[in-house]
């Protein structure tokens, strides 16, 4: 059992690798095949259409909604999608697709390898518990309240696969960039040297409205605490996450975005004890 | 206290960039635009261009630098809008008001004494929109021009002599 669910978990890692690479790839893609005057694509991560089907981001949606009191059916209709697959896996968008998370896991890897004192100081000290998803909403509700109050689109500047997605966009079809690129790779190489992921983890609005559509079905992580026993100061599921978060432990979601790595380290570490499930795991009492 | 926080937003940008056609006007057209790029994507001439942060609170808005290259009035931006920043049931070119051309008529060569009609013959509202009184001086008919920023391009006079001003500078 075990040694399938290792395959499985691996595998799983591999795919969303791949993945990201390919979303990447796709964002590429889209001015390459305008420049070649193909539309079959057009857009980027704030709205895409796709063969005629259009894909928007719910916090796009939201806050269009909300500025323009009006129900845009393209907008409400373009946001099912991402709505349906959050309800189903959680906020795979960010592990997944997102090119910020991207970037940002790569980079913290390399910084952790190059700091690794410092970053065993701060796995000591977040790896028991986990941020409190209080401060999500507060700070996620404050970003709708602001960009109602001064009736302009707050979300949109704060929205950062939408702005690296777009700057792709330009710099392939030769509009240039802007220096709000600056201020994306400033956030990831400034949490890059702190060794923290303060944006994922609570400030973008992205991942944020996307952590509101759960249900109790839901894709979720289960901790089955009687397989559970590698133990120790260090808990290799903590290191191994790419948010900083404390699997085992209550209040992980909304923050946690089923990536799926903790998994794959306590399988590698033989006990098992960590797996995916649509909805609560009856051994898991925690979370 | 809002009031001076708006100020403080209103105040990164001082102008107010030409639009693309069947754009909304500029308050409400900040408002639903999601930055979606679709319109400068789909544009065959790329004319439209995204403002970059130095543009401030228009950052990310489709936008056209007449001079560099002009709108062609091709009409394939408004339908690809997903919120309806730029209307999308906007589809003759004669429905387009995206600004007001403006002679300056101490460069303008014609009022000096030299023929030229570039901008006259390059009008796509073509007889319309820009006259020529006396059969010589270029005029703009303000109701007629729907501010595709051609002349602007064409003119040959260094800085150009026409200019299209976009509709929050006509009325400001």
């Amino acid at each position: 059992m075990t040694m399938v669910n290792r395959k499985f978990y691996n595998r799983l890692n591999f795919y969303r690798k791949l993945f990201q690479l390919f979303s990447l790839g796709f964002l590429i893609l889209i001015p390459v095949l305008i420049t070649n005057q193909i539309y079959a694509i057009i857009g980027n991560l704030y709205s895409v259409t796709i063969f005629g089907i259009d894909i928007v981001d719910p916090a796009m949606a939201l806050q269009t909604t909300l500025l323009t009191r009006e129900f845009i059916t393209v907008l409400i209709a373009g946001a099912l999608i991402p709505i349906i697959v959050a309800l189903l896996f959680g906020k795979v968008f960010c592990s997944w697709m997102c090119p910020f998370n991207t970037f940002s896991e790569y980079w913290q890897i390399i910084m952790r390898k190059i700091f690794p004192n410092r970053w065993r100081l701060i796995q000591r000290e977040t790896s028991k518990i986990n941020p409190k998803p209080l401060t999500y909403w507060v700070i996620l509700i404050a970003f709708f309240l602001l960009s109602l109050i001064f009736g302009f689109p707050v979300i949109t500047f704060l929205s950062f696969p939408g702005i690296l997605s777009s700057e792709i966009s330009h710099l392939i079809m030769g509009m240039g960039v802007g220096i709000e690129i600056l201020v994306v790779f400033g956030v990831i190489l400034a949490e890059g040297f702190l060794l923290k992921r303060y944006w994922c983890k609570f400030i973008c609005p992205v991942g944020g409205l996307l952590g509101i559509f759960r249900t109790p079905k839901t894709l979720r992580l289960n901790h089955n605490e009687g397989n559970c026993s590698c133990g120790g100061a260090l808990e290799p599921c903590g290191t191994s996450c790419p948010l900083g978060l404390a699997p085992k432990h209550e209040g992980l979601y909304p923050h946690c975005f089923n990536c799926g790595l903790c998994i794959k380290t306590c399988e590698k570490t033989g006990f098992g004890a960590l797996s995916f499930g649509f909805g609560k795991n009856s051994k898991d009492k925690k979370n | 206290m809002f009031s001076f926080f708006r100020y403080l937003l209103q105040g990164f940008s001082t102008k107010s960039p030409l639009r693309p056609p069947g754009a909304l006007p500029e308050k409400e057209f900040l408002k639903r635009c999601i930055k979606c790029n679709k319109c400068a994507q789909v544009c065959p001439y790329y004319s439209i261009r995204m403002a970059h942060a130095e543009w401030g609170r228009s950052m990310g808005t489709p936008m056209i630098n007449p001079r560099d290259i002009p709108c062609y009035v091709c009409m394939k931006c408004p339908p690809v809008c997903p919120t309806g920043a730029l209307q999308n049931n906007v589809e003759k070119k004669e429905e387009v008001k995206m600004g007001i051309a403006k002679i300056n008529t101490e460069t303008c060569l014609p009022f000096m004494g030299i023929i030229c009609r570039a901008c006259y013959e390059n009008c796509p509202i073509f007889r319309e929109a820009i006259i020529l009184e006396d059969e010589l001086l270029p005029k703009v008919i303000a109701e007629k021009c729907i501010g595709c920023g051609i002349c602007e391009r064409v003119c040959p006079v260094e800085g150009s002599a026409i200019i299209v001003y976009s509709q929050e500078e006509i009325t400001v």
